[in-house]
Formats: C-alpha cells, structure tokens, sequence
C-alpha cells in the first residue's frame, strides 16, 4: 500500500477547498466508506449532528422510581443525569456545576433530596435548579454563566422509554419514531400492566465504532457464522428456523427500513413466542401469564401479544429492543464504545416468569459472557482491526437490492432477514443527518 | 476482650496440611485455567450442584440484576464445552493467560468445609492488546474422601462497576 492510499483509509477523501471532510461523498447506497468508522472528525461531527442535535435514548422511567431518583447517563460524550423531582416529573440535566464545570453528582444512581458541587458548595435541585450560592454577594447579578446545571430543552418519553435532544427546537418524539413506535407496543405490551421496570444494568467495553453495532442489528446474515456455537451446538433448531426463513419473504420474517434510521426485524410465525420472550414456560406459568395478559391488556390485545413474535428492534441512533433487555450503544472514541445492556422485568406475572426470562438473558446475552451476545462484541472488534489495518477503503451493503419490495400500505422498504436492507436504510438516514 | 477471646477459640485453626493443601488446589486449578484445561479444571469441582460467579455492578442480592457470569452446573458444562471446542468467537488460541494467586486465607467452617479467600491478579493477551483483571476470590471447597473440591467460587473483580471487556475464558 503506498502512503497516498493509507491516508485515503485512514481519513477519507475531503473537500479540496477546505478541510472540512464531505461526509456525503462517504455514503451511497451499496457502500459505505472505511473513514465512516476510523477518523476522529466525523466522530465529532457524529457527536453534534446526532448525539446533540437529535433525538437521543437516555433511560427507561423506571431507573428513576421515586421523588429524588438519579442515575448518571451519557449522552454521546456528555455526561447527564436522568432524574425524578420531587413532583415525579422526569429531567435529564447536564452533570456539571455551572460555575467550573466539575461533576456534581458523582455516585452512579441514587436518591438525593438535593445536588451539591463538592467544589465550592453550589446546590441543586434534582431539575438543576439553583437552590444555593455560598457567600453570594460576591455577584452583583447573576454569575455570568448563570447559576443552573443546564437542562436539557427537549425531554420526551415514549412508553416509559426517555428521550433528550440538547436542542431547542426540531421534531416531536412522536415524528422521530415514526412507523418503529407500534413495534415499540408490540415489544413493551409482553408486560400485562403495559409498563416494564429495569432491574439491572451491565456494561461491555468494546474495541469498536459504536456503528458496528448498529450496523449487526437486523444482520441476519452473521448469525449462524458468529453464533454457530449456539445455533448448532446446543440449539440446532434455532439454526434450522434461521437457515428456512432465510429465503422466506412472504409467508414469513423479513428486516423493514422504517425510516428516520429505524429498522426492525420483524420475525414470521415460526418466531412466535407465546409473548414471553424465547424462553418456554411450565404450561401452569403460561397458563397464568395469558390469564394475566388477558386481565391487563382485554382479550384481543392479548391474543395479538401472544401469536406476534418478539421484534429485533432499532431506534436511531442508539436503542435496540431484543429479547428481555433493553440496549443502548454509547460512543467513547472512534474506535471505543460502551455496550450497555439493561435486563426488564414483567409487571403483574409470576415472579417465577421473571426469574426464568432472567436466567435465560444471564446465559445467552449478558454482553461480556453471554453465549450470543459476546461473540458479537468480540466480532466488532475483528471489523475494527480490519478496518484500521486497511483491509479495505469500502464496507459493501450491497446485499439483496434486487430483491427488497417497497410495501405499497406502508411506504418502507422491506427485504429478506439474511439482507441488508436496514443497513443501507441506517445509512442513508445518516447521510441526511450528517450533511 | 475477654468475649472476643472466647470467640476465637471456636474456630479451629486449619492445620498446616490441610493449608498446604488449599494451597496446592488454587494453584493447579491457575495453571488449568491458563492452559485452558477446562476438562481437567472442571474435575477439581463437586460432582454435584456447585456456583460459578462474577458479579456485576449492581447488588448482586436483588432479583434481576445480571452478573457478568452466574453459571449453575449446567451452564458452566456448557461454557467449558464452548471454549475448549473454540465455539467463542474470540477464540482460546488467541488469548494468552498469566495469574497468580495471593493473600490467601484459609477458614475452617466444620469438619466438612472450608472458606478460602485470595486475590487473583491475571494479565491476559488478546489481539495484540493486554487487558488486566484484578478481584478478590472466595472459594468454598468440601473435603471429601478424595481430597479437597470446589463447590462454590466466587470473584469479585475491583472494576466491576465499569464496563467489562468481552471475557472469553474463566477467572
């Protein structure tokens, strides 16, 4: 390789007249570029267009249960709070002292009547409001940089699911998740009081561009390669319902583009799952979990629960709603993120169902050791030594474009599971994002 | 005083054999663990119900706040199997394992059982980069008429709070 293509790999082509790198020249539709995943300007450029700018995953409502809850996020890069007040309404603020930017909260969730800068003793209520200034005469008016820890202008939820977005204005939470919110129902209404309640968190640190996340999750394609373990080892029929519906378009699963960088696989009948989630229930448990469903939901929401398979679901830029856990991809560095996975419990089922879901997330997708899902982690990292060893100046998404069909009632592309129509549809919502 | 004193003398000290024993135990099963002898490894355990544990960041006594491992007998066959047959994708020939164990002590429970606390201290080499695991170690072990066996192991590891690395062998 000469010096001039190494370069090329490592940063991307960039407009001659500045320095400013051209992020739409990077994408077209059957091929991404390698810079994508490597260069620290577009990482940064990612961080303000898409972690300040839109609309960001924060936290569930149930991480915060009570007046004075907390619980220290990120935001791309920004440290926030996710908190309760003492109303019960739900905030997400900036994790600094307005006055020298030290992080105020410092233990990673709890509950506090009140926040207090260990710096020079500035206080807080849980809404970032000031509530204290020691020996404040020192201000004519206000401190300069005001007297608040900044709240974020725009906080929505969805279903319990919070959202935050650092600016003032741009559109609704309800505009954002577009056609992916009745895939959110499908995935939250399993619980029969219709809310779900996290239970624990448990964080992955992955050598890779937190896009190669996003990247896997409606890949049906690299399951029974990476996953062969599981597939055919100790689950073959698992592998034999992947391998069939494959090719089955349209008696069966297929990966939708939803639009706004959504996607979702949305697995046929064979996938169904009796609402639980994968794991089989003793016939007294299911039996008391339909009645519950039936109890919460009315009969025909419950009978659709339980004959609808449980969707791999993405919301841009980074959620994903799979199995029982909830999971969000935090970017660090170009070439570092956090995979954060956080387990859910059923309200209003046999404390038994909870423990069994449990059980079965513990072993297959807890992220540094599960059966499933670590080998996905340790995969993105042998994408991101190839990339950074210049295997290659373009990732190809190429798969199956001859054969995704627009849906005439819905307007969004859809494609077989083993193709990569939910990529390219993340991508050219990037592109627009970015540019 | 005069309590703490009475106290005391109702825990038997461990003999010096039964020391050089446990001993002996922890560092075999180190160097199974770096050699990836899972087959061997596993024979150091009851036959029975045993308890493989790592927790995770949250209080590890609540319902449905995941570990990093909690495997029962079933699980930790199928983990042992997944690694010595290279089903992990980050696969056992790559990775390098060095460990020693520290600071033990041992505690005698009854007849039967023994606690034993140590520190672990590993440096392992995956992909060309070098990951350090540090935790304090509580193992449970039974005395049987073949010599000593693992029943429960437990690893509390001192960055548990943040994010783990991606942990394709056993600790």
């Amino acid at each position: 390789m000469n010096i001039a293509t190494e370069v090329e790999v490592r940063t991307g082509p960039r407009a001659s007249s500045d320095s400013e790198i051209d992020v739409s020249s990077l994408i077209e539709i059957d091929r991404v570029h390698a810079s994508l995943f490597l260069d620290e300007e577009i990482f940064q450029l990612e961080m303000e267009k898409i972690f300040k700018r839109g609309w960001v995953y924060v936290g569930h409502e149930s991480e915060v249960p009570l007046p004075g809850s907390f619980q220290r996020k990120r935001l791309g890069l920004v440290e926030v709070l996710l908190t309760r007040d003492q109303d019960g309404d739900v905030h997400v603020i900036q994790n600094a002292c307005p006055h020298r930017g030290a992080v105020v909260c410092k233990p990673r969730s709890g509950e506090a009547r009140a926040l207090k800068c260990s710096y020079h003793g500035w206080t807080f209520r849980n809404d970032g409001s000031n509530i204290g200034i020691p020996l404040p005469d020192a201000y004519t008016d206000q401190p300069r940089c005001g007297s608040s820890m900044p709240r974020l202008p725009r906080v929505e939820s969805y279903r319990g699911l919070v959202f935050a977005s650092f600016e003032e204005t741009g559109i609704s939470l309800e505009a954002h998740l577009g056609d992916a919110a009745p895939f959110i129902d499908r995935y939250i209404d399993r619980s029969p009081s219709g809310s779900i309640a996290v239970t624990g968190e448990q964080r992955s640190q992955v050598h890779c561009n937190w896009k190669f996340a996003t990247d896997n999750t409606t890949d049906g394609y690299h399951a029974r390669f990476v996953h062969r373990g599981v597939f055919w080892n100790h689950y073959p029929t698992v592998g034999q319902t992947s391998a069939e519906s494959a090719n089955d378009f349209d008696g069966g699963s297929k990966i939708i583009n939803l639009g706004n960088g959504h996607q979702v696989v949305d697995w046929g009948p064979a996938r169904a799952t009796s609402g639980a989630g994968k794991i089989d229930l003793p016939a007294e448990l299911a039996t008391s979990y339909e009645q519950a469903l039936h109890d919460g939901l009315g009969p025909e929401r419950a009978a659709s629960v339980l004959n609808e398979p449980v969707p791999h679901l993405f919301i841009f830029p980074n959620l994903f709603l799979i199995q029982n856990d909830l999971r969000v991809f935090t970017p660090l560095s170009p070439s570092e993120m956090s995979y954060d996975t956080y387990f859910w419990a059923m309200e209003g089922v046999d404390p038994e169902i909870n423990r069994l879901r449990h059980k079965q997330h513990q072993r297959f997708y807890s992220p540094s050791s599960g059966f499933v899902l670590s080998d996905d982690l340790a995969q993105y990292e042998q994408l991101q030594i190839g990339l950074t060893g210049g295997a290659t100046s373009w990732l190809d998404q190429s798969r199956g474009m001859h054969r995704e069909k627009l849906n005439p009632k819905t307007g969004n592309i859809e494609g077989v599971t083993t193709d990569e129509v939910g990529t390219r549809g993340m991508w050219q919502h990037y592109k627009e994002v970015m540019t | 005083m005069s309590i703490d004193t009475a106290a005391a003398t109702d825990i038997s000290e461990p003999s010096s054999a039964t020391v050089a024993a446990v001993h002996s135990l922890l560092f075999r099963e180190a160097r199974l663990l770096d050699t990836h002898s899972y087959v061997e490894w596993l024979s150091l355990w009851t036959p029975g119900e045993l308890l493989y544990w790592v927790p995770g960041a949250g209080d590890p006594s609540l319902d449905g706040v995941p570990s990093i491992v909690l495997d029962d007998r079933s699980d930790l066959e199928d983990r042992t199997e997944r690694l010595a047959e290279g089903w992990a994708m980050a696969h056992y020939s790559s990775i390098s394992l060095c460990r020693s164990i520290t600071n033990i002590e041992v505690e005698t429970v009854d007849a039967d059982q023994l606690i034993v606390h140590s520190v672990l201290d590993l440096t392992e080499i995956r992909d060309e980069r070098r990951y350090h695991w540090t935790g304090r170690v509580r193992h449970e072990l039974r005395v049987t008429a073949d010599g000593l066996a693992i029943a429960v192991k437990r690893v509390d590891l001192v960055d548990r709070h943040l994010a783990t690395p991606v942990l394709a062998f056993l600790l």
